[in-house]
């Protein structure tokens, strides 16, 4: 479960996330929208610990990230809007590096890495060096790094930038499986399709406040008043 | 031209926006700059007028040998600025995204050849134009020189000698990577090294300073006049010697003479400099080409035979990754180890010559001083070593920091693994250093005794100092070791380290100073409670200074990533 309590980030005179309180139950796929700088990346930011908050709480699994950073860390699976990687890292070191930062029991290890290069299909390129991936081979190694130690709460920062149809689809395939097997999944994006293909629900952040948080049939409810179109809807809300 | 002049003037405009940010670290870095590098050329300033006072009035040394000397100094100066430019040519030329920017647009090759070309030159070089300056500015002083001297040697001798310099080394760069599409990179870079070594080696050996001195001494008192008879005849045609020719001559007052080497530097420097821009024109592209090729049949491989991290080195899981990683870090970037294995040739080198020196029979003054001075060359050396390898390592995490610091790992423990990671070497390098450049010491007890102890307390500051300094000022916007170690908070950070040597080596000279006036007067009760005294100085100093900059270092790890 992740719950925002009165989230708050200023930078100097500017206020990028503005007193957000939301509350996400495990197993639910939670989309975050929201036009540019309207505050998305530094909310997910401010979860995974790379931002500490002005003020406002973040728990996920009722454990405070303030409190207790490493134990909330444990839990989380991210994966930023850019596919960074150690470039001098093969794809198989990153995994096991990755791993490593984790504490991944050495038993069950060497089988977890087996298992997500044949899920993600990057067996052809996983043992070249960084350097070499194209974004999309980038971005498929890092959403399957994230999820290789099993976190319960999964934070996604644009997952489709840089994917083929088939890495989409192999990455939209694999995070509803997990969210049905009960994992929290909490997933910014411009792509209001994807966002509409699986989200169950769905909230707009414009100017660092959330304008609109409802659930994905209310959405389709909301839908008809805009040409049953999402894009007239978003578009009319962050004007 | 104007398309030039319109980008240089973007690229001023930008960079003089970067330098003015109002931001905490900025300020510190800002102001701190402003009073350090104030300091530092006061100090180089008074620093080279007592350095002639000292060999003109005290050993009598004679304007022409100082001025072989200065050329000997020159020479060495010269190839590293060339070896410098080889190496951050190759990043500035060929691995910046600005070249691949401006390649898509309708800007002619060898317009941006020259701007990266003054890009690199400009701006790692700040530094050596202070201390440059400061040293010109001590020798006018010294000499009593008038204003027109100073620019005259600023504008007609220093900025044509670096630029002959910094040319030269990117001709021969683009003649290694022609080399380099044919033989391979290992091949190029070992023969590089050994280029390098063999050059000053053989210029030492032909020039021979010993033979020098002796020849010219023979003439005492009459050591000013221009014993060029003693001088071998390549001598002629580099040029550390036109330029400290250029400045005996003016000394000396002959006009004719000076103004002859002045016209050869000058004249030098632009053909040098036209050359390049004609080869560039028609090379660079290419080159930028054989570079592309280069990278991809070395790196595009697959690399299955053994995986380091299936095999554990700590018990720790956290350490054992992170150490690993910065371990292939290191050794997979040739920018890196390569300029390792050259630091510590130049340190092997100084340290076999000064087994080879013998000062038993000199006054001790004369003892206490060249033992000084051996020790802050050392000491140079480490603190050299340290800005260049230990300061970027946290800003070298760039873009890929937010996966360590997102995962459950303890900011001590990223930051105790980095700080452990460049220790190590550094502490086993520094050591051996120390050692054997004083070896010829190494029957004075506690003499070893003070450099040992005060050289491990160096060596624990530095490391503390630059990973700090690293960590504060760190951008995490430039992933290049070399461009890290050039930015404004590095030459802060090299700055307060040399301020800090100077502190240290004033008590290390105290000492020394005792022990060789009066080792034979006094009981060794009393000279070992000189040494003990001194150590426990040097200590507690260091020991201050460390735990500040190690507080400050880790605090500063915390911030938004």
């Amino acid at each position: 479960m992740i719950k925002l309590q009165e989230l708050t980030k200023i930078f100097g005179k500017f206020t990028a996330v503005d007193n957000i309180s939301l509350e996400i139950p495990s197993g639910q796929f939670f989309g975050f929208l929201g036009p540019n700088g309207a505050g998305k990346t530094t909310t997910i930011k401010m979860m995974t610990g790379l931002y500490e908050s002005t003020s406002g709480n973040v728990f996920l699994n009722g454990s405070n990230i303030k409190k207790n950073p490493l134990e909330v860390k444990r839990q989380i699976g991210y994966i930023p809007d850019q596919p960074y990687l150690y470039e001098k890292l093969t794809g198989r070191e990153y995994l096991y590096f990755c791993a490593g930062l984790f504490k991944m029991p050495k038993s069950t290890l060497e089988g977890k890495i087996k298992e997500i290069i044949k899920l993600f299909e990057i067996e052809p390129w996983v043992d070249k060096r960084a350097e070499n991936y194209s974004q999309g081979m980038a971005q498929r190694l890092i959403i399957a790094a994230a999820l290789l130690h099993g976190p319960p709460i999964i934070i996604i920062d644009e997952p489709m930038v840089g994917l083929d149809p088939r890495s989409a689809s192999i990455v939209k395939k694999v995070l509803k499986e997990k969210c049905e097997k009960g994992a929290t999944v909490f997933m910014s994006t411009h792509i209001l399709q994807v966002a509409e293909e699986l989200c169950d629900r769905i909230a707009i952040i414009n100017n660092g406040r959330i304008i609109f948080d409802y659930s994905h049939d209310e959405l389709q409810s909301f839908k008809h008043k805009y040409d049953g179109k999402l894009e007239n809807l978003f578009l009319e809300l962050t004007e | 031209m104007l398309q030039l002049i319109y980008i240089l003037f973007y690229k001023l405009k930008s960079n003089l926006k970067l330098t003015v940010e109002l931001t905490p670290q900025g300020l510190v870095k800002n102001i701190g700059s402003v009073f350090l590098y104030v300091l530092f050329v006061v100090g180089t300033f008074y620093f080279t007028r007592a350095t002639l006072q000292y060999l003109l009035n005290e050993i009598h040394l004679g304007l022409f040998l100082l001025h072989r000397f200065l050329s000997m100094v020159l020479f060495v100066f010269f190839l590293t600025v060339n070896l410098g430019n080889i190496i951050v040519s190759y990043s500035t030329l060929y691995r910046s995204n600005e070249v691949l920017f401006l390649f898509t647009k309708p800007v002619s090759f060898a317009n941006i050849f020259i701007i990266k070309f003054f890009d690199n030159f400009f701006y790692s070089s700040t530094t050596l134009f202070l201390i440059g300056m400061a040293v010109i500015a001590g020798y006018g002083s010294y000499f009593q020189m008038p204003v027109s001297f100073y620019f005259i040697v600023l504008f007609l001798v220093f900025i044509p000698f670096l630029l002959i310099s910094a040319s030269l080394a990117v001709l021969l760069l683009f003649g290694l990577m022609k080399l380099a599409s044919r033989t391979g990179i290992v091949t190029v870079v070992v023969g590089l090294i050994v280029g390098y070594i063999s050059s000053i080696y053989a210029y030492f050996k032909i020039v021979n300073p010993y033979r020098l001195i002796d020849e010219v001494l023979q003439y005492y008192p009459n050591i000013d006049f221009y014993f060029d008879k003693f001088d071998p005849v390549f001598l002629k045609y580099l040029p550390n010697h036109w330029a400290s020719d250029f400045l005996y001559w003016t000394i000396r007052g002959e006009s004719t003479n000076s103004l002859f080497n002045l016209y050869l530097l000058v004249m030098v420097s632009v053909i040098t400099f036209m050359l390049l821009v004609v080869v560039a024109n028609k090379y660079y592209r290419k080159s930028w080409i054989v570079s592309i090729e280069l990278k991809f049949s070395r790196k595009n491989k697959i690399v299955r035979s053994w995986n380091i991290f299936q095999k554990k080195i700590f018990r720790n899981q956290q350490l054992d990754v992170l150490y690993k990683k910065e371990l292939l870090q290191f050794t997979r970037e040739p920018g890196q180890w390569l300029h390792f294995v050259i630091l510590i040739l130049f340190m092997a080198i100084f340290a076999v010559s000064m087994t080879q020196l013998e000062i038993k029979s000199a006054q001790p003054f004369l003892q206490s001083v060249i033992y000084t001075v051996i020790y802050l060359f050392t000491a140079f050396l480490i603190a050299s070593m340290a800005i260049r390898f230990v300061y970027p390592i946290i800003s070298m995490e760039a873009n890929n920091f937010w996966k360590v610091k997102s995962a459950p790992v303890s900011i001590f423990l990223i930051f105790w693994t980095k700080l452990f990671f460049v220790l190590l070497p550094i502490l086993i390098i520094g050591v051996l250093l120390s050692l054997f450049s004083h070896w010829q010491f190494r029957h004075e007890y506690y003499l070893m005794v003070v450099t040992l102890v005060s050289m491990l307390c160096i060596i624990f500051t530095l490391v503390s100092v630059n990973i700090s300094g690293g960590s504060f000022f760190s951008t995490f916007n430039e992933k290049n070791p070399i461009r890290i170690a050039s930015t404004q908070g590095a030459s802060l950070i090299f700055l307060l380290s040399l301020i800090y040597l100077v502190i240290i080596v004033g008590a290390v000279y105290v000492t020394t100073f005792q022990h060789f006036q009066q080792s034979n007067l006094l009981a060794a009760e009393i000279l070992a409670g000189h040494t003990i005294s001194s150590a426990v100085f040097i200590g507690i100093f260091s020991l201050l200074i460390c735990a500040t900059a190690l507080i400050l270092g880790i605090k500063s790890l915390k911030r938004d990533y």
